[in-house]
């Protein structure tokens, strides 16, 4: 099936691949570099943040507004929170300190990060034009 | 259905290393809290400007100058904080040691 392209029906189906896979919205654009570098960028930091404060700096329950900085990264957070969440009172991916704080500040800006690329994405879709830069060093 | 966990004796070398890597987000990792901790905001900044950098980049895509205004966008953040840590290091002593 064609989607239309330059209607909010599109743009929207583009802002919701593009939560699903950082970057996909791009490529499927036809920017593939573009795409590619959002891809590496979001996956490699929010790993990062993973692999620096465990995967109990997703929390769902005890920080919930950092919960849903990461959700913005991908659905895929709320597959993870899963296995996060506290069973009978005990977490069973404790993570507490600076490698918890850097965790979720990593993931959450993943996140929000991903979130420009949602919007860029729709707008490449809706106007079918890249967004202006705005300057040399907009 | 019985699962099977593998073992060395089940499993091949990859199966043991893709374990490993798994393991390896399943519990933090030690960060100190000496001034080297301040060098984890160097990732952070590196994919800040490149991913921000990659939304802007005008049509037809050039990944010299997707590079060079990364470069300066990660210089500019680096440096901009660095003058206001001293300023507020600067105060600090003001505050602490003058008055």
């Amino acid at each position: 099936m064609k989607l239309p392209s330059y209607s909010p029906l599109f743009a929207v189906f583009i802002g919701a691949i593009s939560w699903v896979v950082p970057g996909l919205g791009q490529i499927v654009l036809g920017h593939r570099a573009r795409g590619i570098v959002i891809l590496v960028g979001i996956c490699g930091l929010f790993m990062l943040g993973l692999w620096i404060g465990s995967i109990g700096v997703i929390d769902p329950v005890q920080a919930v507004l950092w919960y849903g900085g990461q959700m913005l990264a991908s659905p895929v957070v709320a597959f993870i929170a899963d296995y996060t969440r506290p069973v009978n009172g005990i977490w069973p991916y404790s993570s507490n300190g600076r490698p918890y704080e850097i965790g979720q500040i990593y993931t959450a800006i993943a996140g929000a990060l991903n979130l420009l690329c949602i919007v860029n994405a729709m707008y490449i879709a809706y106007t079918g034009k890249q967004q202006p830069d705005g300057g040399e060093n907009a | 259905m019985q699962c099977t966990l593998p073992t060395p004796e089940n499993s091949s070398l990859t199966e043991e290393k893709m374990l490993d890597i798994l393991a390896s987000f399943t519990a933090p990792i030690t960060v100190s809290n000496g001034p080297a901790m301040f060098g984890w905001v160097l990732p952070l900044v590196i994919v800040i400007a490149f991913v921000y950098k990659a939304t802007k980049i005008p049509e037809p895509f050039s990944w010299y100058k997707l590079i060079r205004e990364s470069v300066i966008l990660i210089l500019t953040i680096v440096v901009v904080m660095a003058l206001i840590a001293a300023a507020l290091q600067a105060i600090l002593w003001l505050v602490t040691v003058k008055m």
